[in-house]
């Protein structure tokens, strides 16, 4: 019997996971610890409207204290779980005091998100005396707040990274009137799954906007200047000056505190379609990956409708027994203004087609294909279309799979 | 049954179209349009589902 269910990280897929056992008719217990000090709230806002100073932090919640009361969830902010013990069914907490610190469950769910990558030259400093590198990273709302603090006009800001996020981020500090330089090791400029396949049209985008883009370069360290700011050293022996220095390098699933529990697989914490880890343990959102059963391979969750959808898919299993379909992926950028939407599995398309709009314009939809069929879309400043596609590849979604034995 | 959409919170995706048009629609930017905000009691279930689906969680349904 299910009385109390412990749901470990309070973002978009542990608060979905909560909504949606209340939703489905679990009336038993529900605590859930959330590390920040704060109420949940919508993580994409934070390279956008966050970054560009359009709300105020407030907006970014992801529901109103009114509707975490209705919930009746014991929801404990600043509580960050540092230990599970699978044989006593309890989670441990860096909360002091131990009526609260250790909290029994009957089922687990870990959503405990994943962490900004630090580039490997900024972790440590090979002199001791010399404080690391001033870089920032992007998380959490607090970060973004402290980078929107930096985002001053006519500044020399310095992100490093060419995926989604650099992206964002450098769109958003030239949108405050920095001058950008965007930079890193790829190629191209990436799109998550899709790749460098539109890399042209984001090179494109940046250069109508005042971003410099330098790819293939390989950035050795920051170190203070001597006058104000950073020098940025490239391994080429190349240096640029720069007053804000950013990294978006990618993250990693926070589950570095589930270490000895035996729940992670080479270090990964890895659940089956319907996101099961082992007996009454389960995960969601950023840091699981959850088996595919389209690709038999385990895909990480990456986006925040992922993140809900898995919740919504265990919360409707534990409370009710519910199977639901594996998700598909969906995400979408605002780079310089454009908005760019992806939906399904991009990766392992072969072709890929303009279904609409044109190639050379800032309205385009694509189609991408595997053999021949449809695996996933890609819109330009096309949201309707889009849709409209969408409904037919979400038509062609296979029914849920079996629940297996656990171990 | 009330249903409440925040613009400035939309993100365009559409979900909520796809769920259940004859209460949502897009503008041309992609943002929700509300049709009906006081649908009948059997549509309750088509908000909801809207309403937990929504990227940007900007449709609320008061009952």
């Amino acid at each position: 019997m299910i009385e109390r269910i412990v749901v470990v990280g309070a973002s978009t897929a542990g608060l979905a996971t909560v909504e949606s056992l209340r939703e489905a008719g679990f009336r038993g217990e529900v605590v859930l610890l959330g590390a920040e000090h704060r109420d949940p709230y919508r993580r994409p806002a934070l390279s956008k409207q966050i970054l560009l100073g359009t709300w105020e932090p407030d907006q970014a919640r992801l529901v109103e204290a009114s509707t975490l009361r209705a919930l009746e969830v014991d929801f404990r902010p600043g509580h960050r779980a540092v230990r599970i013990d699978r044989r006593s069914r309890t989670v441990q907490t860096d909360h002091h005091a131990i009526e609260t610190g250790i909290i029994g469950y009957d089922a687990v769910v870990i959503a405990t998100g994943a962490s900004a990558r630090r580039p490997s030259w900024a972790s440590y400093s090979a002199e001791a005396n010399r404080p690391a590198p001033a870089i920032h990273l992007l998380r959490t709302l607090d970060d973004a707040l402290r980078i929107a603090g930096q985002l001053v006009r006519g500044r020399r800001v310095t992100v490093l990274g060419t995926g989604i996020l650099g992206s964002e981020i450098a769109a958003a500090a030239s949108a405050r009137g920095a001058r950008v330089s965007l930079v890193g090791r790829g190629a191209g400029l990436s799109l998550g799954a899709v790749g460098l396949r539109f890399s042209d049209r984001l090179r494109a985008l940046h250069a109508a906007h005042g971003v410099e883009v330098r790819t293939g370069a390989e950035v050795e360290a920051v170190r203070p200047s001597d006058g104000p700011g950073y020098d940025v050293l490239f391994a080429d022996g190349t240096r640029s000056g720069s007053d804000v220095v950013i990294a978006a390098v990618g993250a990693e699933p926070a589950v570095a505190w589930l270490a000895g529990s035996g729940l992670l697989t080479d270090g990964s914490l890895l659940a089956d379609s319907h996101g099961r880890v082992a007996d009454r343990v389960f995960a969601v959102g950023d840091a699981t990956s959850w088996l595919d059963p389209a690709t038999g391979t385990h895909r990480p969750c990456g986006h925040q409708l992922t993140a809900m959808e898995q919740g919504r898919s265990v919360g409707r299993l534990l409370a009710a027994g519910h199977l639901s379909p594996y998700p598909i992926p969906f995400f979408w950028a605002e780079i310089h203004g454009a908005r760019i939407q992806a939906s399904g599995r991009l990766d392992i398309a072969d072709s890929v087609e303009l279904l609409a709009g044109d190639h050379d314009s800032d309205q385009a939809l694509f189609e991408f294909r595997t053999g021949d069929r449809t695996c996933g879309l890609v819109a330009w400043n096309m949201p309707k279309p889009f849709r409209t596609h969408r409904a037919a590849l979400l038509a062609e979604r296979s029914p849920p799979t079996p629940l297996l034995e656990t171990s | 049954m009330k249903i409440e959409v925040t613009r400035s919170t939309c993100v365009g995706a559409g979900q909520c179209v796809l769920v259940a048009d004859d209460l949502f629609d897009q503008d041309d930017d992609g943002l929700v349009v509300l049709i009906e905000e006081d649908p009948g009691e059997d549509r309750v279930e088509s908000a909801r589902l809207a309403a937990s689906l929504c990227p940007a969680r900007a449709i609320q349904v008061r009952e």
